[in-house]
């Protein structure tokens, strides 16, 4: 316990220049941090909010076009495709959308969706039975999840009116849904396109031409990623469809290069900054520690051993780490208050564009204390194998 | 009552290719005895030095026992280095020729230094060889305000300060005026008392010799080998 009493007292009575070394390793440690803070902040939020929002996977050609069964499957064996749901060839696939009770009317858009369609998050598919919307159109008829509504389609060559009773199973946010629109089954899109087409729906009562004449076609698809990293090689490789194709890549690509560039200035950044505390540490314990290896050596032949000679060093060591630790987590929460009130940044910004968690923090700082420790017992080995012999000496 | 007793000791050093080694033939250092070792510069006063204050082992000895609190510690067997630190801290006090003192510690705290690593803690015994000492100083005041002198003197309460067996000096007055110095020694030996056997290395024959000192001498036998012996032994009178 000598060697930490001594190296407490010599944390206390040296107040300025343990500050100064103390400053030089938060010096240090202060760019790792605002780096480490920005990317958390502002890039780790950027891409995260892309990751959590499905339309940045989503995927589209251009031009509406007949699409056959066997560029679907092709479509569909393509490296990085999550969901592939077909679009009907009839160009505009809407419909009105009312109350049960016959009360209210919205234009809403219709979109064929199965299992595993990224829209739908957590939610069950709709079935023949169910449909799906998004905040906006559920909102506008005040509709809320199990209401029933009642679907209608109607088209100038006929006189009869495709109308349907259905559950509103379920209501998606408008990040995942945006405008009047709503997922229905495959089958319900299918029947409404043929009653537009003019075939005849039997099951629904609706007279119309054979439906046995009818050929099912696709103009286009729903096509959905796997994750971002997906999004670009997935576009590039529809591209042999020659339809043109529509996708957010460029800024799923910016979003994605951005966080490249973050990573490797956080590590490379980080690595020679690391570095620079370690050497600061270094030069603070040999211009401490070495004029007093005479000192030392007299504390070893008055009867210190070894280990107190290691704990004097590692105690100072410490205490001049912790306080350089301090300070730069002092500093960082002041810089990065500032960078919060750029407008610029944190207009692009959906929260604190500098944010480091308190638990982030604290593995960081005890990341760091570690490898000063291991630093300053290296360095504590040198003088702690003074040889007490030394003090009677006064070359040392 | 504690004693140092040494029989055919030897302690051989090379460096490269030469070869240099000091001898002991006898020598005992018991309570309240004062010896005092001269020698040329180079002659191995400081290496012999370093076997006696147990900072390093003799390369082989016949007899090299410490006496203490009833027991009696076979040296050249004893073992490791952990062994000898705790008997340097019990039984041993040192005063070199300019005594380190850790900067950052008052006076009082670089005093108690050997008694807290000696575990016997007394702070009245501290300020009272401070006042024996003539250091009046405020306890909190830094070492770095005392003269030379002062810190001499500081470094003899510091060696004292847990009552050790021995006190070993390597040319404890050497930076001193011959004023100082013989004021040092008086206060030394004084604080010192019957307790303590003495055991310092000078090149200072005169204040030795005024002291009470027993002398020894380290003679070089031949180029490469030393040997300490009592003055009466020497065949040389070492002038005052």
């Amino acid at each position: 316990m000598i060697g930490v009493s001594l190296g407490l007292a010599y944390l206390r009575r040296r107040p300025r220049a343990n500050l100064l070394a103390m400053l030089a390793i938060a010096a240090c440690l202060l760019p790792i941090l605002v780096a480490a803070g920005l990317k958390a902040g502002y890039v780790d939020r950027m891409v995260g909010g892309l990751r959590a929002d499905p339309r940045a996977l989503a995927i589209g050609f251009r031009a509406d076009e007949t699409l056959g069964e066997a560029e679907l499957a092709a479509i569909r064996a393509l490296p990085g495709v999550a969901y592939v749901e077909p679009l009907p060839a009839w160009l505009s696939l809407s419909a009105v959308l009312g109350r049960a009770d016959g009360s209210g009317a919205l234009d809403v858009t219709l979109l064929p969706s199965s299992a595993g369609d990224p829209l739908l998050g957590d939610r069950a598919p709709p079935e023949e039975t169910t449909i799906v919307a998004g905040e906006a159109a559920a909102g506008r008829l005040r509709l809320k999840e199990g209401d029933g509504v009642v679907l209608s389609r109607s088209v100038d060559s006929r006189p009869e009116v495709f109308e349907v009773t259905l559950t509103l199973a379920a209501i998606r946010p408008a990040t995942h849904l945006p405008g009047n629109r709503l997922l229905v089954a495959p089958a319900l899109a299918r029947e409404i396109e043929s009653f537009g087409r003019g075939f005849a729906l039997p099951g629904r009562g609706l007279a119309g031409r054979d439906p046995a004449e009818e050929r099912p076609a696709y103009a286009n698809a729903r096509i959905f990623a796997a994750d971002l990293e997906s999004v670009a090689p997935l576009i590039d490789a529809l591209a042999v469809f020659d339809r043109g194709v529509s996708g957010d890549s460029g800024a799923v690509a910016f979003a994605l290069a951005l966080d490249r560039a973050a990573r490797l200035l956080v590590l490379v950044f980080g690595g020679a900054l690391a570095a620079g505390a370690m050497l600061s540490l270094w030069s603070t314990l040999d211009l401490g520690m070495l004029p007093q290896r005479r000192h030392l050596a007299l504390f070893k032949l008055m009867g210190a051993r070894g280990a107190d000679v290691s704990a004097y060093v590692l105690t100072i060591a410490l205490g001049i780490g912790c306080g350089g630790v301090v300070i730069a987590v002092g500093a960082f929460h002041a810089v990065a208050a500032g960078l919060d009130r750029l407008q610029p940044l944190a207009d692009a910004a959906d929260g604190p564009i500098c944010d480091l968690s308190p638990a982030s923090l604290l593995l960081g700082a005890a990341l760091t204390l570690v490898v000063l420790a291991v630093l300053a017992l290296a360095f504590a080995r040198r003088l702690a194998g003074l040889s007490p012999a030394g003090a009677l000496r006064d070359e040392i | 009552m504690a004693e140092i007793e040494i029989r055919d000791l030897a302690i051989a050093l090379t460096d490269g290719s030469r070869r240099f080694e000091v001898k002991i033939p006898a020598f005992r250092l018991g309570a309240g005895e004062r010896i005092a070792i001269l020698g040329e510069t180079g002659s191995g006063k400081t290496t012999a030095l370093d076997v006696l204050a147990l900072a390093s082992p003799p390369t082989a000895a016949d007899r090299f026992v410490l006496r203490a609190d009833g027991t009696s510690i076979d040296l050249a067997a004893a073992g490791g280095r952990r062994d000898f630190a705790r008997l340097r801290a019990r039984h041993f006090g040192y005063v070199l020729q300019t005594s380190p003192h850790f900067p950052f510690l008052t006076l009082t705290e670089n005093a108690a230094l050997a008694q807290r690593l000696s575990g016997r803690v007394e702070p009245r015994r501290v300020a009272r060889l401070l006042r024996e000492t003539g250091i009046d100083f405020p306890a909190r005041t830094p070492v770095t305000a005392l003269s030379i002198g002062q810190r001499q003197r500081l470094a003899v309460v510091r060696a004292l300060a847990h009552a050790p067996d021995f006190l070993l000096c390597d040319e404890p007055t050497g930076a001193l005026d011959p004023a100082t110095a013989d004021r040092l020694m008086t206060v030394m030996l004084a604080a010192a008392g019957e307790r303590a056997g003495v055991l310092v290395v000078s090149h200072d024959a005169a204040l030795v010799r005024r002291h009470g000192f027993a002398i020894w001498r380290m003679e070089r036998e031949s180029g490469s080998t030393s040997v300490l012996r009592p003055e009466s032994e020497s065949g040389r009178e070492v002038q005052p």
